[in-house]
């Protein structure tokens, strides 16, 4: 588990303390959960997510190249309608 | 590019390198809130979701990454040069407009075409050259 130490102002470190003693959870519990609502991800997870959907994918760069500018030219076609 | 190079096997292929390069910040790239909101909108049809599976917050989740490392550029107050283009690739002419040295990187023959004289048009495997050679990729 990754350290991290942050400044906050005085009435937000309180309001911290406060929201985890209401909860009966950590700070960093709180941090962490703030976080994913706010949807911070991690760089990791998009490169996951790539990887899994070109193995899923599993097309060749000219089988994707073509695919991908017929239905952009397709798009860009329906959105001027 | 985006969408090829989410959907090619081969990870050391062209489009597939650039889209990590985006990913990795590894160089300088224009972006649009309506270029952002294309590649969602193709990423989420039919014959591309069903070939890389994910939902539709997994791909928010990989645009905001790419969205994160970009140049952000307002197009609305751009105006476009007059070339010969589809009135759909507008927005990306426009995009091009706002800076004097960008490159367009596409293997969009008949986009390539429509762009001559304006701005240079990379493939995937020669924008790579490039940038390796600059020492980014």
């Amino acid at each position: 588990m990754a350290r991290l130490t942050i400044t906050l102002s005085d009435k937000r470190h309180r309001a911290l303390k406060e929201a985890a003693a209401r909860t009966n959870k950590t700070l960093g519990q709180i941090v962490e959960e703030s976080l994913e609502f706010y949807g911070i991800k991690t760089s990791e997870e998009a490169r996951g997510l790539v990887e899994r959907a070109r193995r899923r994918a599993a097309l060749s760069p000219a089988e994707a190249g073509k695919l991908a500018i017929r239905e952009t030219r397709a798009h860009r076609k329906e959105s001027r309608r | 590019m985006v969408v090829s190079g989410l959907l090619t096997v081969r990870s050391e292929s062209p489009p597939a390198r650039i889209v990590d390069g985006m990913l990795a910040a590894r160089f300088a790239f224009l972006l649009s809130l309506e270029l952002l909101a294309e590649y969602r909108a193709v990423l989420l049809r039919g014959a591309i979701q069903s070939r890389h599976g994910l939902s539709e917050p997994e791909v928010d989740v990989i645009l905001t990454e790419i969205a994160a490392n970009a140049t952000l550029r307002s197009i609305e107050e751009i105006e476009a040069p007059s070339l010969s283009t589809d009135p759909g690739d507008l927005h990306v002419v426009r995009l091009l407009a706002t800076h004097e040295s960008s490159v367009l990187v596409s293997g969009d023959r008949r986009l390539e075409q429509s762009l001559r004289g304006f701005r240079p048009v990379y493939k995937p495997a020669g924008f790579v050259e490039l940038i390796s050679q600059a020492g980014s990729a």
